[in-house]
């Protein structure tokens, strides 16, 4: 075997092993990658679950507020009474037109 | 070299033992790896691998405008790994004050040996953002779902309540548990020893189907204010118990439906176990002269009088060789038949069932829908007692016509009120009106019609009748300013287990429709027990101008009378 083929032979070689070196080290950077990312999206999904559940006890909150019981009864503490009567108006044909 | 020092048959022997020692090795790594890989896979992926259920969502309930009246929501549960607290007595002394607890109860917890335990189920949320706080190693929180009502008492007997496992115990949460509780999922995955998901590892999920929820028919407003008139007169008359049904008579909806006692379905673990009977629906009991009303409509409907029949009233009639007297036994003189409303004369009811017959007074309360449950969808529904006319002595034709040796729940009389008032057709009365299902479908529930029980021209005369009477007879108490009302009062005896009645002591009703001449809701008031006995219908009256003027203004009703 000629010297140039020796060294051909030998960069082809060297190539080879260092693409493939190469292919393995991308291979192992995107799998841990995705790991780190499934991390992540762990976290967010805990994050998200824990937004919703508060999200939740506020809604509990508010409609616990807007009960007519307790409105009526914070209306009496502020001094309010019910109206004694109901007004109400017969529209006429130029109202009712409108 | 090697022959001089060794002889060639021990290197033989070493070579095969060596030989046989590798066939060996590789037999049985083959056994493994081949024959036996399933099980080691199986093994190693147990360890990573974790199959969880994906709880279903329980649906919530609203009222017919939409308000909330039921739902679901995630709290923290306090939990401990005893083994991973670093010392049991200061953390049981931190704890204790946040959890309502003492030190020595959650320090014997620690020591009790378990390897996971919990403290407190679903705290609220400012006591787990403390423990959260102190952050004590092997003390933890885990979100579990509580069913909450944010209207608080409001309706709990009709809602009902779930158990800590989220069965539904009662109510509406009961009769449509299996609608509300919808279908459990599974999450198949692998985590890594921190219970985190691998991203590029298995993922198996099959969803949770989310219940139902479902819109009542209730208004949360007028179910407030018949609560709170039923709270007042209840505890003005220090009453057992008592309970206001307001219903649609058009449809047979079921607008309010109050009970007391009542409870806090928040907090069922220190409610008494009495209270969660709804006295509208699973109570019965004898409702006597609010039946005078059913029992005139029967006979005009047959014919068997005519609203100018009249009648003098002695006081008393006398029916199977019995006796029989009026109210505090007044005599009236002559009366015809609205009259006999109007004083509610226990001798004119009889007159005018001896005027239809027995026969025809048992048909009618069948027609009416007593002695059997309406079959209304809430759970545990009584039917009431009518035995059938067979079994009746002569006496009990007499007796029936004014409500006694019979009995109802308050839901079976709202519906048969509901009757008159809607010119004479029987509604099946009922609560849910839609049912949402998570796949987007809507399941309507119609109002449906059971039978026709009077000729709209009867149901018009009876209206007519009980009109009067609260015009000019005895519910003169339930007048209103601006409405009229038709009703009928009803004051009736207890029946004790050994059969005879409880003395002096009395259950107080008032029926009514409003207003009279185009009714839009039947209310029905009941007082259990009131302290002032015989002179309870006016504590029942009382509850109902109290709510009915809130209900017409509420609901928009125009006046029918001028003040």
């Amino acid at each position: 075997m000629s010297f140039d083929a020796s060294a051909r032979l030998f960069v082809l070689s060297a190539g080879v092993l260092a693409t493939a070196f190469l292919m393995a080290l991308l291979y192992l950077r995107f799998a841990t990658s995705i790991a780190a990312s499934g991390y992540d999206l762990h976290d967010l999904e805990a994050r998200r679950d824990e937004l919703v559940r508060q999200n939740e006890l506020l809604q509990l909150q508010i409609d616990r507020l807007e009960a007519p019981s307790r409105i009526e009864s914070e209306a009496q503490r502020l001094g309010l009474v019910k109206a004694s009567r109901t007004l109400f108006l017969t529209a006429g044909p130029s109202v009712t037109l409108r | 070299m090697f022959p001089d020092t060794l002889p060639s048959t021990r290197i033989k022997f070493l070579f095969a033992g060596f030989f046989v020692l590798s066939i060996v090795l590789s037999a049985r790594l083959a056994y493994w790896q081949v024959l036996r890989r399933g099980d080691l896979l199986s093994q190693a992926r147990a360890q990573v691998v974790q199959a969880e259920t994906l709880a279903a969502r329980r649906g919530a309930i609203y009222d017919q405008n939409g308000r909330l009246l039921a739902t679901t929501v995630q709290l923290q549960s306090v939990y401990a790994i005893p083994q991973q607290i670093p010392d049991h007595a200061t953390a049981a002394a931190a704890l204790a004050p946040l959890l309502g607890d003492t030190a020595e109860r959650i320090r014997s917890r620690f020591d009790s040996g378990a390897e996971w335990v919990f403290l407190k189920r679903r705290v609220p949320e400012a006591v787990s953002a403390k423990v959260k706080a102190l952050a004590i190693p092997g003390i933890g929180l885990e979100p579990e779902p509580k069913r909450m009502y944010p209207a608080d008492l409001a309706a709990a007997s009709a809602l009902g309540f779930v158990n800590d496992d989220g069965v539904g115990q009662s109510g509406v949460e009961a009769s449509y548990d299996e609608a509300l509780r919808g279908i459990p999922g599974e999450l198949v995955v692998e985590r890594d020893p921190a219970q985190r998901a691998l991203a590029v590892g298995l993922r198996q999920t099959t969803p949770a189907v989310d219940g139902a929820d479902l819109v009542l028919t209730l208004d949360l407003a007028m179910q407030s204010a018949a609560e709170r008139e039923l709270a007042r007169v209840v505890k003005s008359e220090k009453a057992a118990g008592g309970t206001i049904v307001i219903l649609d008579p058009d449809t047979g909806a079921i607008r309010a439906l109050a009970s007391m006692p009542g409870f806090d379905p928040n907090d069922v673990a220190h409610a008494d176990p009495e209270s969660f009977r709804d006295r509208a629906v699973s109570w019965t009991y004898e409702p006597g002269s609010t039946m005078k009303a059913i029992t005139i409509a029967a006979a005009l409907n047959e014919h068997a009088v005519e609203p100018s029949t009249t009648y003098d009233d002695k006081g008393y009639a006398v029916i199977g060789g019995r006796i029989l007297n009026n109210a505090q036994g007044r005599s009236y003189g002559r009366l015809d038949i609205s009259g006999i409303l109007e004083k509610s004369a226990n001798a004119g009811a009889v007159f005018v069932a001896q005027r239809l017959g027995a026969e025809k007074l048992s048909r009618y309360l069948h027609d009416f829908g007593f002695g059997q449950a309406t079959g209304v969808d809430i759970a545990a529904e009584a039917g009431g007692t009518v035995r059938p006319v067979a079994e009746w002595y002569p006496v009990d034709l007499g007796t029936a016509a004014f409500g006694q040796g019979l009995t109802v729940t308050p839901l079976q009389l709202a519906a048969a009120y509901a009757a008159i008032a809607n010119g004479g057709t029987l509604y099946k009365p009922y609560l849910v009106q839609e049912v949402h299902a998570r796949d987007g479908s809507v399941r309507r529930t119609e109002p449906q019609p059971v039978r026709r029980v009077l000729t709209p021209e009867t149901a018009a005369i009876v209206r007519e009748m009980l009109t009067s009477v609260v015009d000019r007879g005895i519910a003169q108490n339930a007048r209103l300013n601006s409405y009229s009302v038709a009703g009928k009062t009803g004051t009736a005896q207890i029946a004790s287990a050994d059969g005879s009645y409880v003395s002096n002591e009395y259950i107080s009703s008032f029926a009514s429709m409003l207003p009279a001449r185009d009714p839009r809701f039947v209310v029905l008031v009941v007082i259990e027990r009131p302290q002032s006995r015989l002179l309870g219908t006016l504590s029942a009256m009382s509850a109902f101008t109290g709510l009915a003027g809130d209900l017409m203004r509420y609901a928009r009703v125009e006046p029918d009378r001028v003040r």
